[in-house]
């Protein structure tokens, strides 16, 4: 065997080996979610979606100053199409999520407030493969997507009259608004609601 | 067929999950009995009484502004939001009517 033809075997042998053991260490599970994913994985990870922003969208910088209108758009933005995975303070703690794998990250965080601004656009765009995150972009998405890399950059520090307005704005289920009226008339000055059955105007 | 239908069911289930999920919670409707530095008390209008722990988080709102713990008075109408933890309920947003002048 010519010394080319071994050095290509080993390279094969050592690319089976390591990605067996990637393959091994990813669904050692199986396929369930439920497990946390290791720090490898999430080391991973992290470093693959790096290496897979383009260059010239990471050194993007937003094209929008931020201001109080700016801010607000964001804030609207995050709490109808955001919050249901990454919670309104961005924290990640939602039943959705929580139980995504991998689990939505606290935006809080060092790990996604050290992101450039071009990163995040990117990934609000073009979402992570993978992962829960889907990519938004569509006909004039981009606007509202760099006002959100403002609100991301905003939540740290998010007040808790933010917090009240963005709840206004979650998206509700017909029941959830029902619910949102009976207690808007009833802190009005109206009738109590009906009461639940078993439960006397406290429900679950 | 009964391949097609499984995989169907199985991409039905996978796209519908997630609607399905939501947050458990506790809320009492009523009027404020007591208040105290961590415990809130509702008397709902059927004479339901429910505490609820107060904690730093928890959140108290006047209509669309900010309040306190210090805004509330007994009798005073109100809706309170909770999450259990143990067996306690935690006070995670209290909305409170307007003072009557």
């Amino acid at each position: 065997m010519s010394r080319a033809a071994s050095i290509v075997a080993a390279a094969g042998v050592a690319l089976v080996v390591v990605g067996g053991t990637v393959v091994a260490i990813a669904f050692r599970g199986g396929i369930s979610a439920r497990r946390e994913p290791s720090a490898i994985e999430a080391r991973v990870a992290r470093a693959l979606r790096t290496w897979a922003i383009p260059s010239e969208a990471r050194d993007a910088p937003n094209p929008f100053q931020a201001s109080p209108r700016v801010l607000a758009a964001g804030l609207a933005h995050f709490a109808d199409h955001c919050a249901s995975c990454h919670a309104n303070d961005g924290s990640g703690q939602t039943a959705i999520g929580r139980n995504l794998y991998p689990r939505a990250p606290d935006l809080r965080h060092p790990a996604t407030q050290g992101l450039t601004d071009g990163e995040l656009f990117y990934i609000i765009e073009n979402g992570v493969r993978f992962t829960g995150m889907p990519a938004w972009a569509g006909p004039g998405s981009a606007e509202g997507s760099w006002h959100l890399v403002h609100f991301i950059r905003h939540l740290p520090k998010l007040d808790g009259g933010e917090r009240a307005q963005m709840e206004a704005l979650n998206p509700k289920s017909p029941d959830e608004w029902r619910a949102l009226q009976d207690e808007e008339s009833f802190l009005r000055g109206d009738e109590p609601p009906p009461r639940e059955p078993g439960h006397g105007g406290h429900t679950h | 067929m009964i391949r097609l239908m499984t995989v169907l069911a199985v991409a039905a289930a996978v796209v519908a999950g997630p609607a399905f999920a939501h947050e458990k919670g506790d809320r009492a409707i009523g009027v404020v009995e007591s208040i105290t530095a961590d415990q809130i008390v509702i008397k709902a209008s059927d004479g339901h009484v429910v505490p609820f722990a107060l904690v730093p988080d928890t959140r108290f709102s006047v209509g669309d502004k900010t309040a306190g713990a210090q805004d509330v008075r007994a009798g005073q109408r109100a809706v309170v939001h909770g999450k259990r933890s143990g067996d306690k309920l935690i006070a995670v947003r209290v909305k409170l009517a307007r003072h009557k002048r």
